[in-house]
């Protein structure tokens, strides 16, 4: 599965994956719960993290597409009576449709407009929501319990406490003797993995690297053979439509989607939390997915207000101190560990700027 | 026909506004290739900051006045301390967005824990007269707005053109290594340029302030619509800025107004429109240069 | 007397170590060049020089330590650099390119000076408001160094003036630095791989090879010279 995997990463994997089985067993609804919604941020960072860390693109707008994921899965659900798995089908392809919409344009123009365009689908999602209120539901939001700006504890609280659901609910199947959130735990951690290992290997591969390609150098990647519009066209619907599982996700997990789920606040987290593990690497956005979720946690109520000024803040000096996030620091550890090993010492003059977003070192596996 | 009139004028309200915060994002992109994705939100920072002033017992204008300068400093100091750590203008322009997306976000939430979340009233700049055109009684404020836009401009055409400051922000940008060469300090013209352009953003958060009320969030719509403008009219170019933000304000308000499809919900939706139909006949914009319009 | 005295330099991109220990002086009044092929080092000397690029080593000008300065700074110590491909600013116009030259120095020899440049390269005052990327190649470099002249300089250093021009066009450029060089004084460090002409104008020179100088001597003596004439010369 991965470049060198050594018997010792093969064991890390290993005891990862036996520990991750357990969790749901060992913890309450409301952890399970909260571990759901760290699976859902991490896929749609992952997401975030391929146009980005490995494509150089940006967008600030995959808060959108992970709400359309949402509202696409809750309305087809709830509404149509369509099945989840096939609800989430749709979703991705809806995703995968409106990205290649937005990325299109973008092309013809330089890399930059790409952030304003997706910054002003961000903003104009909620707008386009309450726009569409017939079928959405407007600003009281489609689902169980209409409800009206909460905050995400709160129901998440509710779900572990309420002892009754609807038909239109996520429930586990009888025969697993699971509990709801159980269930919906192993179908997440089982999609999780799924998209992980697909674009781990996405990255990888030829293609992978042509994309990496793009991103460092757009003109020599063209001149070397690379379909430089296709690719990114492309990889922006991709990124998107893994957002929309992420988005999927969120309405399994919370049973409830309403415009204010969906702002530029959610696009700006997805961003925190693939910059802040990592950009450029798979695991990062899982690191940072606990992080953001667990920092709202270790924040007491009263200083929820903080909560943007410190996500700015570590935007801030992650960008300036350790440009490849968590991961990249670890990089550099391991480099440098390895380096000395080798016993070689570079006496070179000073490098240029690091690049925040450069390939990572060849052997990396993460 | 009062009511067009009316209607004409509130879009050029709104849209000089818009053409001052997209002046300021022009120039520093002009100046060293990167957009400030906080420059509204160093706006309304400055604005909060006047507003307390006047608060406590300062004149408006004096209080405005001393949002500009705030604005300088600021601007320059955001230059100086994080962009320069970046690798100046050969930062990779991905990390500048996410600094400045990081400092959009610490200066929003800071500003509601200092100030707190009401909208607070802020005393028009040119007080609350009206006057007659067409019929339609359009507010003292919009004339001077627009009154001040004209200013703006020539007064930006004079510093760069006439300049011995000019000069040099302009050498910098045509020609970075040329200009150290020269002698020029890149990094403090550089400085300047971004704290003139906060200054001048700083204008924007004035106006919007007074135009509807002072609260936190107030700058983030028109940091979009400056964007656009700055987009349509080409991101290196100020007439362009200036143009865009007219034409982007004048447009929302008569399609909202007169287009009933498009209601007050989906505002954003005819400037967005327009840009998005302009930029695949243009690329780089009305008036902007075939550099920026990159294939 | 020696205006710029060179010793032990070293300097790269990174992990690519170009220079590995380059020596040269330059005695005021000189024209002197240094001859190479392409990769040899010759940019990477003057851009070391300059302050471009970090270095190591000692670069002493009229008895003042270079090495650590930011290019800014040379101006002020009475260095200016033609940079490779003339480094013009094409956005300005002919006489603002001048006026940037200048900057350093006070407003009424500006337009002194620029007068004496109309007159020493009389295609600039054609074109006084033009804008600069405009012009031809020629043009540019007769601009590129009435520009670096601007701020009166006593050491002009020139990459590769020859670079893209015609040959009839790169003589005439040369001409005109022997021309400034002799009324004005202006000391000239010229790195070139055009052997031929640079050697006709200049007092002394060095070959340049993989970083390092292999061969030094008056202009004639290099001329002369079997390695250098079968390998810059063409003979």
């Amino acid at each position: 599965m991965t470049r060198r995997m050594t018997p010792l990463r093969a064991l890390a994997w290993v005891i990862a994956l036996v520990v991750a089985i357990a969790l749901p067993q060992l913890l309450g609804a409301s952890d399970v719960n909260r571990l759901g919604e760290v699976m859902y941020i991490a896929v749609a960072a992952l997401g975030l993290a391929l146009l980005t860390g490995f494509n150089g693109q940006i967008s600030l707008g995959h808060g959108a597409f992970l709400g359309m994921g949402a509202y696409i899965t809750m309305i087809l659900t709830v509404d149509y009576n369509v099945s989840y798995a096939l609800a989430g089908v749709i979703a991705i392809v809806f995703a995968f449709v409106v990205g290649l919409i937005v990325g299109l344009p973008a092309l013809r123009i330089t890399g930059i407009y790409l952030a304003l365009v997706t910054l002003a689908l961000a903003t104009l999602f909620p707008q386009i929501v309450v726009r569409l209120g017939d079928i959405t539901g407007a600003t009281v939001g489609r689902g169980l319990l209409p409800r009206e700006g909460y905050g995400e504890w709160d129901l998440l609280e509710e779900i572990g406490r309420r002892n009754y659901l609807f038909e239109a609910g996520f429930r586990a199947p009888e025969w697993t003797g699971l509990a709801d959130d159980q269930w919906r735990y192993y179908v997440f951690l089982a999609i999780a993995i799924v998209v992980f290992v697909l674009v781990h290997n996405l990255v990888h591969s030829r293609v992978g690297r042509a994309l990496v390609a793009i991103r460092d150098n757009e003109t020599a990647a063209e001149v070397a053979g690379v379909p430089v519009s296709t690719y990114k066209v492309v990889t922006f619907g991709i990124s998107a439509s893994i957002a929309a599982i992420g988005g999927w996700m969120f309405a399994v997990l919370n049973n409830q989607v309403s415009p204010t789920s969906f702002t530029i606040a959610l696009s700006i987290t997805l961003l925190v939390a693939a910059v802040l593990g990592g950009a450029n690497s798979i695991i990062g956005p899982v690191l940072g997915a606990f992080v953001i979720v667990y920092l709202r946690e270790a924040v007491p109520a009263e200083s929820q207000r903080f909560t943007q000024v410190v996500f700015g803040l570590v935007l801030i000096l992650v960008m300036l101190v350790a440009p490849g996030g968590i991961i990249g620091v670890y990089r550099n550890v391991a480099a440098r560990i390895a380096r000395s090993r080798a016993g070689r010492r570079s006496d070179s003059p000073p490098l240029p700027p690091p690049d925040p977003l450069a390939e990572p070192a060849a052997g990396s596996t993460v | 026909m009062q009511l067009f009139i009316q209607r004409v004028f509130d879009g050029l309200q709104a849209g000089a506004i818009y053409a001052i915060l997209a002046l300021a994002i022009v120039i520093i992109f002009r100046a060293s290739g990167m957009l400030n994705f906080a420059q509204g939100e160093i706006a309304m920072f400055t604005t909060f900051v006047a507003w307390n002033l006047f608060d406590a017992g300062l004149p408006w204008w004096l209080t405005s006045v001393a949002s500009l300068l705030i604005g300088f400093v600021v601007g320059a100091v955001l230059y100086r301390l994080l962009i320069v750590r970046l690798g100046g203008t050969h930062a990779n322009p991905l990390a500048v967005v996410m600094v400045t997306i990081g400092l959009f976000l610490m200066l929003n939430d800071g500003a509601g824990v200092i100030w707190g979340t009401d909208a607070k009233p802020v005393p028009r700049v040119f007080g609350s007269g009206r006057i007659e055109i067409f019929g339609a009684g359009i507010a003292v404020q919009v004339i001077g707005l627009l009154a001040v836009l004209a200013i703006l401009v020539v007064g930006f055409n004079l510093v760069f053109q006439k300049t011995k400051l000019g000069l040099a922000l302009r050498a910098v940008t045509s020609n970075q290594e040329s200009a150290a060469l020269a002698g020029i300090k890149v990094t403090t013209t550089l400085m300047i340029g971004w704290g003139l352009a906060a200054a001048i953003g700083s204008l924007a958060g004035t106006f919007t302030a007074s135009s509807v009320a002072l609260d936190k969030n107030m700058m983030q719509v028109v940091l979009i619509y400056a964007f656009a403008a700055a987009t349509l009219g080409g991101f290196d170019s100020p007439i362009g800025a200036v143009v865009g933000g007219l034409i982007i304000g004048l447009v929302s308000e008569l399609v909202v107004g007169y287009v009933d499809i498009v209601g007050p919900d989906l505002r954003l939706l005819p400037g967005f429109v327009l840009v998005l139909v302009v930029l695949l006949v243009r690329p780089q914009g009305l008036f902007g240069t075939a550099k920026v319009g990159r294939a | 007397m020696t205006l710029l005295a060179v010793q032990h330099l070293v300097a790269g991109y990174g992990p690519v170590q170009v220079l590995d220990g380059l020596d040269l002086s330059v005695e005021a009044g000189e024209i002197v060049v240094v001859l190479g092929a392409n990769g040899a080092g010759k940019t990477t000397t003057l851009r070391a020089l300059s302050g471009m690029i970090p270095a190591k080593g000692s670069v002493v000008l009229n008895g003042k330590e270079v090495i650590g300065r930011k290019p800014e700074d040379l101006v002020g110590m009475g260095v200016a650099h033609v940079p490779q491909g003339r480094g013009t600013f094409p956005d300005l116009t002919v006489a603002e390119n001048l006026r940037v030259g200048g900057f350093t120095r006070p407003a009424a020899e500006v337009a002194e000076d620029m007068e004496r440049w109309f007159d020493v390269f009389p295609r600039l005052r054609e074109r006084i408001d033009q804008a600069a990327g405009s012009m031809s190649g020629g043009e540019q470099q007769m601009l590129a160094i009435a520009r670096a002249l601007m701020s009166r300089p006593a050491l002009l250093l020139l990459d590769e003036p020859s670079l893209g021009l015609a040959p009839l066009v790169t003589r005439d450029v040369f001409e005109r630095i022997a021309a400034v060089n002799a009324e004005l004084g202006t000391t000239v460090l010229v790195v070139e791989q055009n052997a031929n002409l640079a050697l006709d104008i200049a007092t002394r020179g060095y070959v340049l090879e993989t970083g390092r100088i292999i061969a030094e001597g008056s202009a004639d003596e290099l001329r002369n010279d079997d390695v250098v004439r079968r390998a810059y010369l063409g003979v």
